[in-house]
């Protein structure tokens, strides 16, 4: 018996040793230096900067959609449709972190807010991906359903927003939540305009703990957290939107 | 009423009206057939300017439509319109699909709006089905709905493209009821059919229509029993 | 056919991971983080500074070759102690919190913090960057040392803002765009960079008490290899005898 419990001491230790280099790591990582507010930080800032973006995306998406549509369709914007196809073309043909880092040092290098920055780059940016999206679903839509808004003399103002967008809406909304948890991803290179988001905030503790797995892995599961949760939130919004297409 | 003065149109270098020239009068039904092809839906929707003329004018109640500083939609309020596809709205209830236009017109009330679809609903039986989606409804009864949506706004001529071509033979019948009701209420309609024995029965008026020209206008009982136009004549004895 | 192409694949994969993994005997692999004038910079495609100059030294007395894998600074250490590379040299301060990552050869430079700042601020010691905003890049002794002060020295509870960059030339650029007021860099690269830049100047770091904030760099190499710190010792005592070292830096400082 006693040899059989001593045979299990350097499997023991070994574990004890473990658990003290996790404690320790963990302590370093979170507790010193009060690093958890850090964390905390940078997780808010990742996530405002995500939900802020994705709104103006979604604006500055569905406007584009809807003046491409129009002139494909009448053929009366043709100067502003070029104009947004040089937009669309640059900022989808152009690397997320080059664009930030264009925005806030020379276009926007007197505005001393980067959290600002920030959000008007990756709303830009991500309005071009939405845009692009919007006009798919747009253009998928029957004709006939424009045909019969505007037969019954509703504008096509009217006819987009209560007919066309709404039917739409339903059918990219999951190449929309996949926009979002891209951009979600996308804004862990807001620390190279300075802003301490969530992978910054993790930049800044390795940097000082010098202990790359706490921050790393911790870093990690939150992004894969938020993605999770979005995706289940996306996943029930869709279905909710299905209700009428029962037969 | 309505009045077209040689009106063409063309898609590319296809062209569809080659000049056609017609005025529909108050309380008429005017019926219009012809081969496929012969431009007879095109004619029909340039009437209400769902297709843009090329060339020629469009009058209605006294003035020209087709020019710019004309506000198509309030023209359109006045124009109902069936289409072959129904083209319900498939995200809004029925109920929704028939209050949408009176409501975001500024028309009528949303109560008021509401009042006068089930009164409409009523008419054609379909009262209780004011809350389900149009994905629920039999070909026929989306026919129905839609035109009770059109008849939301009021009217003063109601346009119907081949209101019976998608429609599986039974259904075909409770749809032309509805619209032979519409026409005993005197309402003024032109209507794109293939039904030769509903042309007979309701139209004041029967077109041929052929190559994007009108070739023969006649009662319905001249225009069945004694066709001139020798393509009329053809076309006749193949549908017949 | 697939299942052919499959085998392929893999089997090319398995070279490049073989390839990876294989640590030549014939070379010694450096880790740096080009972007730290005059100790290690890019001159078109090449990396060049006193840095450098250092490790072809210690590579030229272990009789091998070396090859530079240019980094982020905040991953040098992390590198060279999960063993990817052979050891980094590039401008590391010497410190607790590194030993307990990697060893550190003797150091072969002293250094001391600096300001870099417009021409005319009258910023002159570290209490008077209270509640002003301050960059560093991240993971330098200047980030660090300001968080510190921040959390519990001369700066706490004072509004100041730190501000943090992946390199002093960016920092830098948001001192001339107006976003900040001063940067905390070490010496010699601070000065380089307020000599090229119209505008800047650099004074070096003091404490009200006139206190420097000094520290000295030293060569990363992965923990337990008493053999080849030695050599490297070696070899930093014969640079500092010949004065070599003095002369890379000057060198390097055009």
């Amino acid at each position: 018996m006693l040899t059989a419990a001593l045979s299990f001491q350097p499997v023991a230790d070994w574990f004890a040793g473990m658990w003290d280099t996790i404690a320790d790591g963990f302590t370093r990582t979170f507790i010193r230096h009060e690093n958890y507010k850090l964390f905390i930080e940078g997780f808010g800032n990742t996530l405002f900067i995500a939900v802020a973006a994705c709104l103006l995306g979604c604006v500055i998406g569905v406007l584009v959609a809807v003046a491409k549509v129009y002139n494909a369709q009448t053929g009366r914007l043709r100067p502003l449709n070029a104009l947004l196809n040089v937009y669309l073309a640059v900022f989808r043909g152009t690397p997320i972190l080059v664009q930030l880092l264009i925005l806030y040092y020379i276009v926007f290098k007197s505005v001393d807010n980067a959290l600002l920055v920030a959000i008007i780059g990756f709303g830009i940016n991500s309005g071009a991906y939405v845009a692009e999206v919007v006009r798919a679903g747009i253009m998928a839509i029957d004709p006939g359903q424009t045909e019969a808004g505007r037969s019954l003399g509703l504008s096509a103002g009217v006819t987009m927003r209560k007919i066309i967008l709404p039917q739409a809406f339903k059918n990219i909304l999951p190449a929309l939540g996949n926009e979002f948890i891209a951009l979600l991803k996308e804004t862990s290179v807001a620390g190279f305009i300075t802003v301490v988001d969530l992978t910054r905030a993790g930049d800044l503790i390795r940097a000082q703990t010098m202990d790359p797995y706490f921050s790393l892995f911790f870093v990690a599961g939150v992004y894969l957290v938020l993605v999770l949760g979005l995706t289940w939130i996306l996943g029930r919004v869709e279905r909710r939107l299905r209700r009428s297409d029962r037969r | 009423m309505i009045a077209v003065k040689n009106l063409t149109k063309s898609f590319g270098d296809n062209q569809v009206l080659r000049g056609i020239d017609y005025t529909v009068e108050k309380g008429e039904k005017i019926v219009i057939v012809g081969p496929s092809g012969s431009g007879k839906s095109t004619f029909l929707r340039c009437l209400n300017l769902l297709e843009q003329p090329t060339g020629g004018e469009v009058w209605f109640e006294g003035t020209q439509i087709n020019v710019r500083k004309v506000d198509i939609d309030k023209v359109r309020w006045k124009m109902g319109m069936v289409f072959q596809h129904f083209n319900l709205f498939p995200h809004l209830t029925v109920l929704q699909n028939i209050t949408i236009a009176p409501v975001q017109t500024g028309k009528l009330t949303k109560e008021k709006a509401k009042e006068k679809a089930m009164d409409l609903l009523a008419r054609v039986g379909l009262q209780d089905r004011a809350d389900t989606y149009p994905a629920m409804l039999s070909g026929g009864q989306k026919q129905r709905i839609a035109i009770v949506r059109a008849l939301a706004m009021e009217p003063d001529v109601m346009l119907f493209d081949e209101p019976t071509s998608a429609l599986d033979p039974e259904m075909v019948g409770e749809v032309l009821e509805v619209i032979r009701e519409l026409a005993d209420q005197g309402m003024t309609m032109v209507i794109v059919t293939h039904e030769m024995g509903f042309a007979r029965e309701v139209a004041t008026k029967v077109l041929f229509m052929d190559e994007g020209k009108i070739l023969e206008e006649a009662p319905p009982a001249e225009f069945f029993a004694n066709p001139k136009n020798p393509r009329l004549q053809d076309f006749l004895s193949k549908v017949l | 056919m697939k299942k052919a192409l499959a085998l392929l694949l893999s089997a090319a994969l398995l070279c490049v991971l073989l390839a990876g993994c294989n640590s030549n005997n014939e070379t010694i692999e450096v880790y740096l983080n080009a972007n730290f004038p005059p100790f290690e910079y890019m001159e078109g495609n090449e990396i060049k500074g006193v840095d450098v100059d250092i490790a072809r030294e210690i590579a030229k007395d272990l009789g091998k070759e070396v090859t530079f894998k240019n980094a982020d600074f905040d991953g040098l250490c992390t590198s060279i102690a999960s063993g990817k590379g052979d050891m980094a040299i590039s401008g590391i301060t010497i410190t607790a919190d590194r030993m307990e990552e990697v060893d550190f050869s003797k150091p072969y430079i002293k250094s001391v913090q600096y300001l870099i700042l417009p021409d005319a601020s009258t910023i002159a010691k570290m209490e008077d960057l209270a509640g002003k905003r301050v960059g560093a890049p991240v993971g330098y002794t200047g980030q660090l040392r300001i968080s510190d002060e921040m959390e519990k020295g001369v700066l706490k509870d004072t509004d100041t803002n730190l501000k943090t960059y992946k390199s002093a030339i960016e920092a830098s650029q948001d001192i001339l765009n107006g976003k900040l007021d001063a940067v905390v860099m070490d010496e010699l690269v601070a000065q380089s960079i307020a000599e090229d830049t119209d505008g800047l100047k650099a004074i070096k770091l003091v404490y009200a008490d006139g206190s420097a904030v000094e520290e000295e760099y030293g060569v990363a190499v992965k923990k337990g290899q008493e053999d080849l710190l030695e050599k490297i010792n070696a070899t930093i005592d014969r640079l500092v005898s010949e004065g070599k070292i003095d002369e890379f830096v000057i060198n390097h400082s055009k």
